[in-house]
């Protein structure tokens, strides 16, 4: 289905939820809702349901306009954060329960649930109640339910968020998996920034009730448009002076009042002598280390600047107190007014060797 | 040790004491005269009629206070038009007849719809007589009994929340569908709980309909207000008779309720 949303805005009381929120979303899509928790985006998803209705805006579908449609009728399937699977019925009844209200014959039923029971690998659990099933297992379900009566749309409100660590990057495979073959448009809420590019097609981005940016995960996180998107996507450390930066002090006098945000992947950590670039570095000392599993997390005192970084488990150990040079290959630069990215200028110099 | 004990022999005392022994006294006095006494007592006609009263107003008050109670607990709940401010006060409202004395309840419907009342002469000269007639026993056992089915079935609506609803409704079926298909099997024990106390509730209630029925015999006497009456006239045989009739009922109904709150826990 084709969405269209046209400044969409939701208050409640003096609050504002949504605020002005515009985009368009292609037919198969699989959109992630990201921002942080309280920043509207289940309100957007329930708007988008007929679950709430907004305060201003146009919602269409199909570019009919769907603001006076009640849920019922607008051919959409949505799965709770808890999954709001119905706790008196089996595996079976949950699934059947959209067809059985359509008045499907029995036969045509029977038919769909198998169909969906096997796609979800449900397969020896239909005569199970809710509270028989595992975390995983119920979220099977709400998808299967809500996928039953063949929706245009499938809206997922924190699909993961009440399923544990290790079952959760799996079912998110299985998750992406299953739309892209059923191929329904279909979009998720997420706090997750992880999730949200690990499964979407493209993200939207929402802060304080304002869509920020929408965009694939690579554009988004290589061009982020606002501090809240560089901030949110990403790990990052935000400098505020920026005169400490080596390479960016140009931009700090052009532009006073800048800040730059650096992200770990922007930083090139070495001992003395080991980075070739040696007239763009900075001095640091190492504050600390911390070991992530698969490499260093190393923290770094420029000055009374903190830096983080990653560094490889391959190459030397640093320990705290280690004196370092550091090659910041690049800032996102923001000020009240604009904001870009921008390149060590020093990395570029012509005559490096004679310095 | 010993301090429990003579609590535990405490507790079996009173429970004897007010429960146990007034039972085996009602028993024993329906029967002081024999079988013979005994349903002589109840085939009295006032018997049969108030014990007939109070049928008809246990059903009728039943049938409404169970419909209009799940109503206002699913309004009170749900309902997104009723303000959070009037919920509160409607919340509140609810609890009234608890606060209230019966007796004072009753009297509130005197005042009202009394005779003597605009409202009372209106009815009446329409030829419906409410106060010291059956509509008035019945609105009386109403205001009584009302707020037991909402205080049972609103936290069962509260606890399982809106979203299986939602769902219900993501999924295309309308609120009729939805209440029976999936509301109703989540409240239906508590339903039925309400119900049990309800019916007991109005099975013994004096206060309010003596006030509001003036306890004509063979009109507006119900069982419990014919006990009194036998009692006022040391008719004690034919008191603990009807009494007894009524104590049998309650235990049956004590009985369901435990069976139903057994059944509410499961579910």
């Amino acid at each position: 289905m084709h969405i269209e949303v046209r400044n969409l805005n939701k208050s409640f009381g003096d609050f504002n939820a949504v605020q002005n929120v515009s985009f368009e979303i292609e037919k198969g899509h699989l959109i992630g809702l990201l921002g942080p928790s309280g920043g509207g985006k289940t309100s957007i998803l329930r708007m988008l349901a007929g679950l709430e209705s907004p305060t201003s805006g146009d919602i269409l579908f199909h570019g009919k306009r769907v603001n006076d449609l009640p849920p019922q009728e607008r051919g959409i399937g949505f799965v709770f954060q808890n999954y709001a699977l119905f706790k008196h019925m089996t595996v079976f009844d949950n699934i059947a329960f959209g067809l059985k209200v359509k008045k499907q014959s029995k036969e045509q039923i029977r038919q769909r649930v198998t169909e969906l029971v096997e796609l979800t690998g449900l397969k020896g659990f239909e005569h199970r109640y809710v509270h028989q099933l595992s975390g995983g297992q119920r979220q099977r379900v709400a998808f299967a339910r809500a996928l039953a009566p063949e929706p245009q749309l499938l809206l997922l409100d924190e699909p993961f968020a009440a399923i544990d660590a290790k079952i959760r990057t799996e079912l998110r495979t299985w998750l992406k998996e299953m739309i892209e073959r059923v191929g329904i448009t279909s979009i998720f809420v997420t706090h997750d920034q992880d999730e949200a590019i690990e499964v979407a097609d493209e993200i939207m981005i929402i802060g304080k009730g304002k869509l920020e940016q929408k965009g694939t995960p690579w554009e988004i996180y290589k061009n982020p448009q606002t501090p809240f998107v560089a901030s949110f996507i990403g790990e990052s450390t935000v400098v505020e002076d920026l005169s400490v930066l080596k390479g960016f002090e140009s931009a700090a006098a052009d532009h006073p009042g800048t800040k730059a945000l650096i992200r770990p992947e922007y930083i090139e950590i070495g001992r003395p002598g080991e980075i070739k670039l040696a007239s763009a570095t900075l001095d640091a000392n190492v504050k600390d280390v911390h070991f992530r599993g698969s490499e260093w997390l190393v923290e770094l005192l420029v000055g009374n600047v903190k830096l983080i970084t990653y560094r490889s488990l391959e190459k030397e150990v640093l320990r705290p107190g280690d004196f370092v040079n550091v090659l910041v290959h690049r800032a996102y630069l923001f000020n009240d007014n604009d904001s870009w990215i921008a390149e060590n200028s020093l990395k570029t110099d012509p005559m490096p060797v004679h310095i | 040790m010993t301090i429990r004990r003579l609590w535990i022999t405490a507790v079996y005392l009173i429970f004897t004491i007010l429960l146990i022994i007034p039972l085996i006294e009602i028993v024993r006095g329906s029967w002081a005269d024999g079988w013979g006494g005994f349903t002589q007592a109840l085939m009295r006609p006032q018997s049969l009629h108030a014990l007939g009263m109070t049928g008809i107003i246990v059903i009728v008050v039943t049938l409404i206070n169970t419909m209009f109670g799940v109503m206002l607990a699913l309004y009170l709940v749900r309902a997104q038009w009723i303000g959070p401010r009037i919920k509160r006060l409607l919340n509140s409202l609810v609890d009234l007849p608890f606060a209230v004395s019966p007796v004072i309840g009753g009297l509130m419907i005197v005042l009202l719809l009394g005779p003597s009342t605009v409202i009372g002469a209106l009815f009446e000269d329409a030829g419906f007589k409410v106060v010291y007639a059956l509509p008035g026993m019945i609105l009386a056992t109403l205001f009584v009994t009302f707020p037991i089915m909402v205080r049972e079935v609103l936290p069962v609506l509260q606890e399982i929340g809106a979203q299986q609803e939602e769902a219900a409704s993501t999924l295309g079926a309308y609120s009729w569908y939805t209440f029976w298909k999936v509301t109703w099997p989540s409240i239906r024990w508590g339903v039925i709980y309400g119900v049990v106390l309800t019916v007991a509730r109005s099975l013994g209630e004096f206060g309010a309909v003596l006030v509001v029925s003036g306890n004509i015999m063979n009109k507006t006497q119900t069982a419990t207000t014919l006990v009194y009456q036998d009692v006022e006239n040391f008719n004690v045989v034919a008191a603990n008779g009807v009494a007894l009739v009524l104590a049998v009922f309650s235990v049956g109904l004590l009985l369901l309720m435990e069976w139903a709150k057994k059944r509410k826990e499961v579910h």
